[in-house]
């Protein structure tokens, strides 16, 4: 998946979990970007009756670099408290949940923001750090409340409502939500995973199976956790400056998502005691910039340590995009289709557009005269946003590759087909972009994973419930509709 | 950041004794290791506030060189002292 359960050892952590990063210019409030890091992924709606929420001891962190050098320059910082309100019961809730105070709601969750201005302060930019005052740390806001999970009609009636009283404006004019949302990436999962089968061109496979006619979204009806803001661009750029020419530098930002958990965790036994401890510094556990990167570009033995390490280092881990497995793969899988790009992979040159994509971005000129996100030399896995390109009236979910540049790669929007994109990318769509001889094969053309029926279809099996305002990831699935007999 | 995560540095771990004031969790005859005083070396005096009663967890990284890792709330307070080493080496064994 995008990076759902991506790594041994965070696939067993879902609290902690990174599943999906989103970085947009707000189409309805184009002065500002929102950024949505989504966790604990693969939720049933039904899974009361101790139903998700974030986790209370991990630190999850929406990273920003805003000077184009690989490096953190503001970090926003979520901790989260559960709170008891009722007791004595196993209920989450009592009666109806009408309102964020109601008195019959018995597990709630509550949250910190803090702001860091890394330029600012006079702390180490990578943790170890344990002191929230100081220049260059605000809190932002704290005690805000997330809305409760969608358990159901008698229990969140009129959920959207209920959960719009959760969308808080902090004290910087950042708009803020934390909590329960639709899953709203789409992925035919289960067929790329059998032995990379794209439905639409699986005739063509080595090991022939009976035709399925459609692709199945493995993420339909499934719910995550969203932590979403919506900022100001003029609190985002190094200069202050709202951005408005794409050719600038400073217009564009490399955004990632981490979560953290403190070195040493216990359990107490016995005493009456049922608080397990969490001591000594951060430790970064997750990580996520672009999609699929350590899912699908390191390998297994390896994907801990990304998610471990900073951007910046991402250099240790190039080799898997300049020359990707799935790209030797391909030609294998599909013996007549890929041609072009077995000569490619033969040959031993280095994706140097998988890189430009992914590790640096796009410089000015390679895709058009005004466009580039840039962010310097520093091979570092960000997802780049150049903020001066309006969004798109008319979004194609393949965005760049659509010919639309306010979509991925440049930043990445909910409807973004990502797989397909980087599908067609590493089977050579986006070679051209640094070797104008090379044709790619015309099975590209139809690689694809079947769930848009074109480039303009927002509404992937699914995940149609899709918001046209903050936070734009639709109303999360209830467990009493969820799933359908 | 940082190059360990929580199960990884469990499982490295070549000692770890975790304590609410640390001689609470070791065996008696380890404690008695940890707490021998002698008049020349009196038991140091506590702050009467809270944070005596904080978890520390002291992890030894390397017992021969005297490497000991000490948590506690968000920090990491790394020593070298292989006095301390030893005696939570023989506080574990």
């Amino acid at each position: 998946m995008s990076s759902h359960r991506e790594a041994p050892e965070i696939s067993k952590d879902p609290v902690a979990d990174s599943t999906d990063l989103y970085a947009f210019v707000s189409p309805d409030a184009p002065n500002t970007v929102t950024l949505i890091a989504n966790y604990v992924p693969l939720q049933g709606p039904a899974g009361g009756p101790n139903f998700y929420e974030f986790g209370d001891d991990v630190l999850y962190e929406i990273n920003i670099d805003n000077d184009n050098d690989g490096d953190v320059d503001i970090t926003f910082q979520f901790q989260f408290t559960n709170v008891i309100e009722i007791g004595g019961t196993f209920l989450y809730n009592i009666g109806p949940i009408a309102s964020l105070d109601s008195p019959n709601w018995n597990r709630r969750q509550f949250y910190s923001v803090t702001r860091i201005d890394w330029e600012q302060s006079n702390q180490h930019r990578h943790h170890d750090w344990h002191n929230y005052d100081g220049p260059g740390i605000k809190q932002l806001g704290s005690n805000l409340p997330c809305p409760p999970c969608n358990i159901g009609p008698r229990s969140t009636p009129n959920y959207p409502t209920l959960a719009g009283q959760a969308i808080q404006t902090l004290s910087d004019g950042t708009v803020v939500f934390a909590g329960q949302r639709a899953e709203g990436f789409y992925v035919d999962l289960g067929s790329i995973f059998d032995l990379g089968a794209l439905r639409p061109i699986q005739s063509a496979h080595l090991i022939p199976v009976p035709p399925s006619a459609m692709a199945v979204n493995a993420t339909k009806e499934l719910n995550v956790h969203s932590i979403a803001l919506q900022i100001p661009m003029t609190l985002l750029t190094a200069d202050g400056n709202q951005p408005s020419d794409p050719t600038q530098p400073l217009s564009v930002i490399g955004v990632w998502t981490t979560a953290s958990r403190q070195r040493v965790h216990f359990n107490y036994q016995g005493r009456g005691q049922n608080d397990p401890a969490d001591v000594g510094p951060w430790t970064q556990v997750s990580r996520l910039g672009n999609p699929l990167f350590n899912e699908v570009l390191v390998p297994m033995e390896n994907k801990d340590d990304w998610n471990q390490s900073p951007p910046q280092n991402d250099s240790t881990f190039a080799a898997g995009v300049l020359n990707p497995e799935l790209a030797k793969l391909l030609p294998v899988l599909y013996p007549t289709e890929f041609p072009n790009l077995a000569a490619l992979v033969a040959s031993g040159k280095p994706r140097a557009d998988l890189a430009a994509v992914l590790l640096t971005g796009i410089p000015l000129g390679v895709v058009s005269p005004n466009f580039q996100n840039f962010t310097g030399t520093t091979q570092a896995d960000l997802l780049r946003l150049n903020m001066a390109i309006p969004p798109s009236g008319t979004p194609n979910n393949l965005g760049v590759v659509g010919n639309d540049l306010a979509g991925f790669p440049n930043g990445r929007r909910l409807a973004d087909d990502v797989v397909t994109i980087e599908l067609k990318a590493i089977a050579g769509a986006t070679y051209p972009l640094i070797d104008k001889t090379y044709i790619p094969d015309a099975a590209v053309g139809l690689v694809n994973q079947g769930l848009t029926a074109n480039g303009t279809d927002q509404t992937a099996k699914g995940t149609e419930s899709y918001l046209s305002s903050f936070p734009y990831l639709g109303t999360p699935h209830d467990g009493y509709d969820v799933p359908a007999a | 950041m940082e190059p360990t995560s929580r199960r990884q540095f469990l499982k490295r771990s070549s000692a770890v004794a975790a304590a609410a004031g640390v001689a609470a969790a070791v065996p008696a005859t380890a404690a008695k290791a940890l707490t021998s005083h002698t008049a020349a070396n009196p038991e140091p005096k506590l702050p009467d506030d809270p944070s005596v009663d904080a978890p520390v967890v002291a992890h030894v990284t390397d017992v021969r060189k005297g490497l000991v890792s000490l948590y506690t709330g968000d920090r990491e307070i790394n020593v070298k002292d292989r006095r301390l080493a030893a005696a939570l080496y023989r506080a574990t064994h």
